[in-house]
């Protein structure tokens, strides 16, 4: 029968491996470009930056769609309080407008057309009504 | 310097990218033999070495010292080489081959090891171990990391990693019996 190996021996331990010439500080001199590449110490901030650099893209876009609105169509530049007052202004013109528009009559204006009595119509008038003259006689 | 003299420095303004140089300097070649005892080929254990201090280098702002530097670590390169082994795994599965086959054929091949009958045999049946199994087996056997450390780094208590270290153990004498 077979004798126990026993795997405490020494040399067992040893490490059999090797590594080429130089390996190690090669190892050390490429991660070292590795991590300059990379930038100076990373942290939150390399983990805030993009999302930040995205919000940023947003808002640029968002201020830029404003602008260009505002910019070709002006009357979106009037504040509320300036276009209600405006649109009233506006209102109230039209409707005075229209008022004169719809009552004035140029043939009955008494304020701004003298009135030509014929003399015929008046003594026709004091002949139909002779009352009237009688009263006046009375003062 | 100690650990927390190259934490200090780091932390002072400038001094990052010299503070993490001399970090590489001091845990590469301890790292390195971790991650190579466990994939065998120099090439994967030098990407995977690669990827552990970018990532480290990435996590150090916040690292906040709850633990040693050099668990937090071994650590990474543990999960990077789990991560990879995983990955090596479902190709084979999917490619119909035998990982561990593979690995053994990768240590025969390896201009880098020089190994005799006895170590490559030793290293043909720990490479047939088991993932978890392995590291504990390696952590133990050639870094003679304490239980403790061990537990720290993989977060599994002492008592599982004792038991596990033992399974391997019993493995690896009954594969030397075999092959030797």
């Amino acid at each position: 029968m077979k004798e126990k190996y026993n795997i405490e021996q020494p040399h067992l331990k040893e490490n059999p491996y090797s590594v080429p010439e130089g390996y190690f500080s090669a190892f050390q001199s490429n991660i070292s470009e590795i991590i300059s590449q990379k930038g100076s110490k990373p942290g939150t901030w390399s983990v805030i930056k993009p999302q930040l650099a995205l919000v940023s893209v947003f808002a640029f876009v968002f201020l830029m769609g404003y602008a260009a609105i505002n910019l070709f169509s002006p009357d979106v530049a009037v504040t509320g309080s300036d276009k209600f007052a405006a649109n009233t202004a506006l209102m109230e013109e039209h409707q005075l407008d229209a008022s004169f528009i719809d009552f004035f009559d140029s043939e009955t204006d008494s304020l701004t057309k003298k009135q030509e009595i014929d003399p015929a119509e008046i003594i026709e008038y004091l002949n139909n009504d002779a009352g009237i003259v009688y009263l006046a006689s009375l003062d | 310097m100690d650990d927390k003299d190259l934490l200090d420095l780091y932390r002072e303004e400038g001094k990052g990218n010299y503070a993490f140089n001399l970090i590489v300097g001091k845990y590469s070649e301890r790292l390195y033999w971790h991650i190579r005892k466990m994939v065998a080929s120099h090439d994967d254990a030098n990407d995977l070495l690669q990827n552990t201090f970018v990532k480290a280098w990435k996590a150090l702002p916040d690292f906040r010292e709850e633990s040693k530097l050099f668990t937090w670590l071994y650590r990474i390169a543990t999960n990077e080489v789990l991560t990879f082994l995983k990955r090596k795994q479902v190709r084979s599965f999917l490619s119909l081959t035998d990982y561990s086959k593979k690995l053994e054929n990768v240590l025969e091949s390896d201009t880098y090891f020089n190994g005799d009958a006895a170590q490559t045999a030793l290293h043909k049946a720990i490479l047939k171990l088991p993932e978890k199994q392995r590291i504990v087996f390696n952590m133990r056997y050639f870094e003679e990391l304490k239980y403790e450390e061990i537990s720290e780094i993989l977060g599994t208590s002492v008592g599982a990693l004792k038991a596990s270290y033992h399974h391997a153990a019993q493995k690896i004498q009954d594969s030397l019996q075999e092959l030797l």
